[in-house]
């Protein structure tokens, strides 16, 4: 196993020392240079965290839990030492508040089915509504891509059983204030869920200071591999849900009469899971705290603000979402050019960039925007000169395309 | 002009040329086909409305949708090249416009070869996201002559 910690020699924060870390980096687009401004899509996946993947594969390749066999105690206690590596990055306050999902949206989707319609198939809140009679009430925003908190605070009853809330705005970077409104919803012993998708990557996440009962994280967005996540769950409400799916390692004990279920998180953890998805993830929580984390951060705000300057001098452009609190999203349109044909100019010289809804249709309506909009997302890997490469790209595509 | 001219003069001399003043853009009131066609490939949807007469031939043509100019200047070029063809035609044009845009490295239909603006499109290959918006009119084309009112994705 590579050695984690002893790539922390400094203290002041270089995003070139952080790139050797990140091979795909060096790939060439269309001959040129990539320069990677697809981050809230996907990050690329540090070299330490591959080499965990590997080594698990050729080395420890084993089912975990109730093996008697070395291997199998090896790659169990890769596996579960990864749950204790995450419960401390967010500060859980024990293990079994940890359950590994696949991602984001397995962990809403085990939330809406075991917490709100225990017994039932899980199903995303709009279909939840259809099919139980609730309603969906929704935050309104102002221009800048921020929630209204008047607007929130109005909506606040004992009728509401849930708050569900991005902490980071995929399309727009806007980082809500989670915690004032979490604790406004529990004054109202409304139950609270924040996908954590865009923040994990960007920001320190402290679970027990935002007071949340559910938190979701995908992997893949903080550097780890696809298909592996994490649902945080507050313990004395993981305690009384019942499991999600059936299978291995849920039940306790089985009859053909009945079964008893196990205790969190294993009750939700059915069959063999993504064992190297696990192991993954704890590599890179390793490697996260192996690096200057907190330079990572000022890192991404000073490109966000060189950015914002930069783009906000380019003749025609419109940012879209440009809230006071913001990650390094920068999401904006061109006038009279269709996003995906800046897309592809940009693609053409090495610039890898989103263009469309980025999922967020209601929000692409609301902002008059039928095409979607050009999204540019950093991560701590970008550097300053790939924002003006991005500012000349963007030029050049514009006197092509205008 | 030659099949391996690059993206950017393509965008400039085809694409924005039809994107500016497209043929046939708008919806038709009095279809008798129609189709919404949607590429998972590149986000995009796009309408396309017909008329045929009693000989089957397309006797008007439109399309609708905010869609990007690479969908544009191929929907405004297929509705050129479409227009008063015979529906069985039609369709195996669609067909072979799709094939050429799937892989625009292999040496396409007569026709196409030898149209200089649609065979320009040539230059979208290694961009599959733009062969796909490309394909889209046409084969959304072919869909509504197959099924009278319908939506699907395709």
């Amino acid at each position: 196993m590579p050695n984690l910690s002893a790539s922390k020699l400094d203290t002041c924060f270089d995003p070139f020392k952080i790139r050797e870390d990140f091979p795909a980096l060096s790939t060439r687009v269309h001959g040129k240079p990539l320069i990677y401004m697809d981050n809230a899509a996907t990050a690329q996946r540090p070299q330490q965290m591959i080499e965990a993947c590997t080594h698990y594969y050729s080395r420890l390749n084993a089912n975990i839990h109730r093996g008697v066999h070395q291997l199998s105690e090896e790659a169990t206690d890769r596996f579960e030492s990864a749950r204790d590596g995450m419960c401390e990055w967010i500060n859980a306050r024990t293990r079994e508040e940890i359950i590994f999902t696949r991602g984001v949206t397995e962990g809403v989707n085990l939330v809406s089915q075991s917490f709100l319609r225990p017994g039932l198939k899980p199903v995303p809140w709009q279909l939840l509504c259809e099919q139980t009679g609730a309603e969906l009430d929704v935050i309104r925003i102002n221009d800048r891509g921020e929630l209204l908190m008047d607007d929130f605070e109005s909506r606040l009853s004992d009728r509401v059983k849930m708050l569900a809330m991005v902490h980071v705005s995929n399309s727009m970077g806007t980082i809500n204030p989670v915690r004032e409104m979490i604790a406004a919803a529990r004054a109202h012993g409304i139950a609270t869920l924040v996908d954590g998708a865009q923040s994990m990557p960007h920001m320190r996440v402290d679970v027990q200071q935002l007071d949340c009962d559910f938190y979701c994280i995908s992997g893949h967005k903080m550097y780890a591999p696809t298909g592996i996540g994490v649902l945080y769950g507050r313990r004395e409400l993981l305690q009384d849900m019942p499991p999600y799916q059936g299978g291995g390692d849920m039940i306790r004990r089985v009859t053909f009469e009945k079964s008893t279920y196990n205790d969190p998180p294993s009750r939700f953890e059915a069959g063999t899971p993504n064992i190297v998805g696990v192991i993954g993830l704890g590599a890179t929580i390793e490697y996260l705290k192996s690096i200057d984390f907190e330079g990572a951060m000022a890192h991404e705000q000073s490109l966000l603000e060189h950015a914002t300057a930069a783009l906000s001098e380019i003749d025609g452009l419109r940012l879209v979402g440009t809230a006071r609190n913001k990650s390094a999203v920068l999401s904006f349109t061109l006038d009279g050019i269709h996003p995906h044909d800046l897309g592809t100019m940009l693609d053409h010289q090495g610039i890898a960039i989103r263009t469309g809804h980025h999922c967020t249709m209601p929000l692409m309506d609301h902002f008059g925007l039928p095409g979607g909009t050009a999204r540019a997302s950093m991560a701590m890997y970008n550097t300053i000169d790939e924002v003006d490469a991005l500012v000349a790209g963007i030029h050049k595509a514009a006197a092509i395309l205008a | 002009m030659s099949r391996s001219t690059d993206l950017p003069t393509v965008y400039q001399d085809v694409i924005l040329r039809h994107n500016r003043d497209p043929s046939h853009r708008g919806e038709l009131a009095n279809a008798s086909h129609q189709h919404e066609g949607f590429s998972r490939l590149c986000g995009e949807t796009l309408t396309v409305w017909l008329r045929l007469d009693a000989q089957k031939r397309i006797a008007d043509i439109r399309f609708s949708g905010e869609v990007s100019a690479v969908a544009m200047a191929s929907a405004s070029m297929m509705t050129r090249r479409l227009e008063l063809k015979s529906r069985d035609q039609s369709v195996l044009m669609c067909q072979q416009v799709q094939a050429f845009l799937k892989d625009p490295d292999m040496t396409p239909a007569n026709w196409i070869e030898s149209d200089v603006s649609l065979s320009s499109l040539q230059a979208l290959s290694g961009y599959r996201s733009r062969l796909a918006a490309a394909a889209l009119p046409w084969q959304t084309c072919e869909k509504a002559l197959q099924t009278e009112k319908s939506a699907t994705s395709t």
